[in-house]
């Protein structure tokens, strides 16, 4: 069975860089990047990820602009989305659930748990690499 | 410790060294901010790039492995983004926190590279 393919959506660098590391090494998942909300909106088109791990809070177009976009584009209205977080404040969550995203994580992330916590959202348990089974 | 978790401490390890100039520059914004904010000096123009550093922060030195480090900056971010002038008692508390945060620094840079840690002291 081909690795689960997915699209990671961080304007920060750094955070971005980990968080593929992370879906990589322990997800054991195939992982391309976006540095930008329309990055990640043409990148979604043309590799059909399986599901797209999305910052909240990026210059230009935001998070849930973005998932909103996907929503309107016929080849990427049904990737699930789920959305990265640093707001902490209860209104700003239920804005974001309110968008039918698969899950909403926090930042800071641990990165050896992050392919767990993703797999538990999409129902990937039994696909996980099993590089993490030992987690 | 697996193999895949090795590559990743590995990973974050070289990570941290390419971007720690950065997070250092964003904490000494901070730093510069609340100093002026001592003063009552702070335009908003930079207390609000204070904050967005600090939530910039916040999202990222507890994936370095240093939770309170977040905590820190996110309690920063809640002060100088919110539409309200800063009380004294929360100025001091602004620099108390503005100087953890550079310990942070010295401490995730102890964990990741023990040796890089000491050419910054």
């Amino acid at each position: 069975m081909p690795a689960n393919k997915i699209l990671v959506v961080d304007y920060e660098d750094d955070i971005r860089e980990i968080a593929q590391m992370s879906l990589e090494e322990i997800g054991g998942w195939q992982v391309i990047a976006a540095n930008c909300g329309a990055q990640g909106i043409a990148k979604a088109e043309a590799e059909h990820p399986d599901a797209i791990l999305l910052d909240v809070m990026m210059p230009e177009m935001d998070g849930p602009t973005t998932v909103l976009k996907l929503r309107e584009r016929p080849a990427t209205k049904n990737i699930p989305v789920i959305l990265l977080t640093a707001k902490v404040q209860a209104m700003d969550r239920q804005k974001f659930a309110a968008l039918g995203v698969a899950a909403i994580l926090a930042k800071p992330f641990d990165p050896i748990l992050l392919p767990g916590q993703i797999a538990a959202a999409l129902g990937w348990e039994d696909q996980a690499n099993s590089a993490s089974a030992g987690n | 410790m697996s193999a895949p978790q090795t590559q990743l401490a590995s990973g974050m390890t070289d990570i941290w060294q390419r971007y720690r100039p950065l997070i250092e520059e964003r904490v000494a914004q901070i730093a510069d901010a609340v100093h002026l904010l001592t003063l009552n000096q702070l335009p908003s123009d930079k207390r609000h790039e204070a904050g967005g550093n600090a939530h910039k922060l916040a999202g990222n030195l507890g994936t370095f492995g240093h939770p309170t480090g977040s905590e820190c900056a996110r309690t920063i971010e809640l002060k100088l983004l919110a539409d309200a002038p800063i009380a004294p008692t929360e100025v001091e508390e602004l620099s108390r926190l503005a100087a953890q945060l550079r310990i942070v620094i010295q401490e995730i840079a102890a964990s990741m590279d023990p040796a890089a840690s000491l050419d910054h002291a």
